[in-house]
């Protein structure tokens, strides 16, 4: 007599069997296994329940089949918005691909003051003549490829060598840049990454009255930063801690970051550096690994560690910030909130030097001072080593649409889209990873590269399985999340 | 409780063939054009002339000497009615409906009472008859209506079977109302049309949200919940479409026996699927219409879900998705979901019991529908803090 219908005439077997969606596992120690989506949804089952799954013999209705469709691994005549749920998600994942480059480098000096041995770039000396600054001209020329990129966000990064050194183009830069803005109306943000040891009022007051960040260099303690960091009057450390300050006081806190390098002898000191960035007030730290290229090649510190010392070392520090994040004072290490993020948010997260497919020169130019045209940073160094093959073209003749279309972009993206190569195809933690075309065509020879033999996979792994372990954890799980979600 | 339907003891309003949606004024020194389309408040003896009709409640008319005015006599306990109130006379002269209280933040229009759902708990049962006047009447009220209120709302029914009609007192509500938020209870179904969502987007309400019900992440149940097919994939899609053009959403969920069990699931739903939406609302059952029928089927104890459902609040808030429960008692839940716990959405719900009165939170607490007497909770216990 009822008006209503029964629960049992609306259940899933009553239909049709399931189908699966794509997802890759990987087996844990424990013995069960790590399986996860491609849109980065995860779970762990044993054996039996993977078997089952794969085999379509999930029992309908059962839990473990409610969870697996609502976290998109299967989908069913009950659930078939499935498809685009997941489609939607990888989409909003790899948005950096529909917003094109965001960043634009401008190298506007070789020439620096200091001479850091693990220097990525073959620095000038500070008083080599202007052969090796940008000219106006060339500026002219990368603005109008910065505007010709689609992306909403522009952010135009001053680097080195010392940008410092040519200030006079750097503001000649701004002023054009905010001028042509008034026509294209784009969120327009500078950023001088710099050593600091050049800073005045008058560099600040002009960072002011454009909004510029500053992003410096710290790398640890003074003995650490100065031994890793040499300039004449071994005064690096003093100089940089000054400008911190300077630039706080006229721009503000969140304007001024530092970034560190691993070096040989920070390896063991991973505790005092976080120390040294807690007493300097910084609201956390990014515990960089030594990357392959320049100076670093050559003085072979890049061989001097291995990543499984850094991962150890890496692990250590990291309950060691934990811990201080639990007695009530928020500090974060930014590379472990960027793999929280990926595997606990939906949504993008730009980070140009690890995404799908890969952000440098989709989301990343580098404008080299002579006119040349790079995807990434360590492109210029190569090409000064004598590998030109990161090299996208030139300024004199080349379109934003001749450097998005060159051919060597298309085969450093082309190659390195993890989706599509055997290397990192089936990996469980695809979703949270990265290409790293640059990196591997220096180590290997090719822009995947092996991944059984790439160290950049074994930290990745390392990192990715480091967080999953620290969520199961509620503790630990409350501080990432807080670290996901309240972090930009 | 303020009731909104009142029994007519005397009419001698002029007949105009249909119902008459009119506007009340308690304003004696109104100028005499303007009084004509308003019905006067008679309070007093001063019986102001020129107005279209005149209000007393009970047999207070019998104070008045010559009533020979069109008068309309209400239940006293419609006697709440003042300026600026907008009331529908039925054609046969025998009811009142109140539309709009011009002094509440909680007016809600019905703009049908039909409906492609049959929610198992649905508290306003949905009719098949053709209720066409409702829109005609929610068009006079937007017009009538004085601005400054803070928010309307509109409900059914399901809003959206009325199709362009429902698109178009959105736009009416943005034109008379420009500074009133606008609240849809709606089971976003028809937006799953991408035209449909796109029309609503064109209108450009200034401070439009769309309330959805989504009762699982598991179809099987919110289709059952709903009593009907197909429900939930319709209803994400709707969602998905409704974001692409930026409308701000809430996710409403009701809370009883048959959704209890995977409140955290869902809450990881819609972190995963539907990470655009504006706020999400769980809220106590209220025993009113299909609710009383099925009691034996949705009620269960709100303490017996309360761990679960602090979960599933603390999972959303986390990822800063504004998160708010109503309709359920301080002392059935543990303190950490206080916070998030809101008095009744609406201002004529909120009764207590004798064992509020030794309560010491009780002035922060939503206490009951006045409905609970169908089903009261047996854990009620005052706080002491
Ligand atoms: S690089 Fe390694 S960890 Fe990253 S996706 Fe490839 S195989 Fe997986
Ligand atoms: S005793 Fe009454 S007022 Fe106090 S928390 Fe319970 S329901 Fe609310």
């Amino acid at each position: 007599m009822s008006k209503f219908r029964e629960e049992s005439e609306f259940r899933a077997e009553n239909t049709s069997p399931y189908s699966l969606l794509p997802f890759n596992f990987l087996k844990l120690n424990s013995g069960k296994y790590r399986v996860v989506t491609l849109a980065g949804d995860y779970t762990e089952l044993d054996l039996v329940d993977l078997r089952a799954l794969v085999d379509g013999e999930l029992v309908a209705g059962s839990d473990l089949y409610l969870d697996l469709r609502s976290k998109g691994f299967i989908f069913d005549s009950l659930s078939k918005n499935n498809i685009a749920l997941t489609s939607i998600k990888l989409r909003t994942k790899m948005a950096h691909v529909f917003h094109l480059t965001s960043l634009h480098m401008f190298v506007i000096s070789l020439r620096c003051d200091h001479s850091c041995p693990y220097c990525q770039v073959s620095r000038q000396n500070i008083d080599s003549n202007d052969v090796f600054d940008m000219t106006e001209s060339t500026a002219d020329k990368a603005l109008d490829v910065v505007f010709s990129s689609p992306s909403k966000y522009i952010k135009i990064e001053f680097q080195g060598g010392e940008p410092l050194l040519n200030f006079d183009l750097l503001k000649y830069i701004v002023r054009r840049a905010h001028k042509l803005n008034e026509n294209y109306k784009r969120n327009l943000d500078f950023v001088i990454a710099t050593n600091l040891a050049m800073i005045s009022e008058e560099i600040l007051e002009f960072c002011k009255q454009f909004g510029i960040n500053i992003s410096t260099s710290l790398d640890g303690p003074k003995a650490l930063h100065n031994g890793n960091r040499p300039r004449p009057g071994k005064n690096s450390y003093e100089k940089t801690i000054k400008g911190i300050n300077l630039c706080r006081d006229y721009l503000g806190r969140e304007k001024v970051s530092a970034l560190m390098t691993t070096s040989p002898n920070s390896l063991l000191q991973f505790r005092e550096i976080v120390d040294e960035y807690l007493a300097q007030g910084f609201e956390g730290v990014f515990l960089r690994p030594l990357s392959p290229y320049g100076y670093a090649v050559k003085t072979k510190w890049a061989e001097s560690y291995s990543i499984e010392e850094w991962l150890e070392e890496y692990k250590k520090v990291l309950y060691y910030i934990l811990d201080i994040n639990m007695s009530g004072h928020p500090f974060i290490e930014f590379y472990t909130a960027l793999v929280a993020k990926r595997i606990l948010k939906p949504s993008y997260t730009g980070y140009v030097d690890l995404q799908h497919p890969t952000g440098a020169g989709f989301s990343a130019f580098l404008y080299n001072y002579d006119g040349k045209v790079y995807s990434s940073d360590e492109g210029r160094m190569l090409a000064e080593m004598g590998d030109k093959s990161l090299c996208i073209g030139d300024l004199k003749q080349d379109s934003f649409l001749d450097l998005i279309c060159s051919d060597q972009l298309k085969a450093q993206v082309g190659e390195s889209f993890g989706y599509t190569s055997s290397s990192c195809e089936q990996c469980a933690y695809l979703p949270y990873c990265g290409s790293e075309p640059t990196r591997h065509h220096v180590l290997q020879g090719d822009f995947m590269g092996n991944k059984i033999y790439s160290p950049f996979c074994k930290r990745q792994m390392g990192v990715i399985g480091h967080v999953f372990e620290l969520l199961e954890n509620d503790s630990y799980r409350r501080i990432l999340e807080a670290w996901a979600y309240d972090s930009t | 409780m303020i009731p909104l339907n009142g029994k007519i003891l005397l009419s001698t309003l002029p007949k105009i063939g249909k119902d008459k949606v009119i506007r009340l004024s308690n304003n004696q020194n109104m100028p005499l054009p303007l009084r004509k389309s308003e019905v006067f408040i008679l309070s007093g003896r001063e019986v102001p002339s020129g107005f279209w009709g005149y209000i007393t409640f009970n047999d207070q008319s019998q104070e008045y000497d010559a009533p020979d005015v069109p008068l309309l006599c209400l239940n006293s306990e419609m006697s709440h009615l003042t300026d600026g109130d907008i009331i529908r006379v039925s054609n046969d002269s025998k009811r009142v409906r109140v539309l709009y209280r011009k002094q509440s933040q909680h007016n809600f229009i019905l703009l049908t009472e039909q409906c492609n759902h049959y929610c198992l708990m649905c508290s306003q049962p949905p009719k098949t008859q053709d209720d066409s006047y409702l829109v005609e009447n929610t068009k006079d009220v937007l017009r009538l209506a004085s601005r400054g209120s803070d928010e309307i709302g509109f409900t059914g029914g399901e809003p959206t079977l009325l199709g362009d009609d429902f698109i178009n007192l959105v736009r009416l509500a943005e034109s008379y109302l420009p500074e009133t938020a606008l609240h849809v209870l709606s089971n976003g179904r028809a937006f799953g049309d991408l035209e449909y969502a796109r029309k609503l987007a064109e209108v450009r309400h200034h401070d439009l949200m769309i309330g959805i019900p989504i009762y699982s992440d598991a179809p099987e149940i919110h289709n059952y919940v709903v009593q009907s097919d197909n429900a939930l994939d319709e209803t994400v899609r709707g969602l998905i479409n409704l974001s692409r053009f930026s409308i701000p959403i809430e996710i409403r969920i009701v809370l009883h026996n048959v959704t209890k069990d995977r409140l955290l699931n869902l809450a990881q739903f819609v972190s995963r699927y539907l990470p655009f939406v504006s706020q999400v609302a769980f809220m106590g059952l209220e025993m009113v219409g299909f609710a009383r029928a099925n009691k034996d089927l949705l009620w269960v104890e709100p303490d017996s879900y309360s761990s679960q459902l602090t979960e599933a609040v603390e999972f959303l808030s986390v990822r800063n998705i504004s998160t708010s429960v109503y309709n359920l008692q301080l002392c059935l839940m543990p303190k950490a979901l206080w916070p998030f716990m809101k008095k009744a959405i609406s201002d004529w719900k909120n009764v207590y019991e004798p064992e509020c009165n030794e309560c010491d939170v009780r002035d922060k607490c939503g206490g009951f529908f006045s409905s609970h007497i169908y089903k009261k909770p047996i854990n009620i216990r005052p706080v002491k803090l």
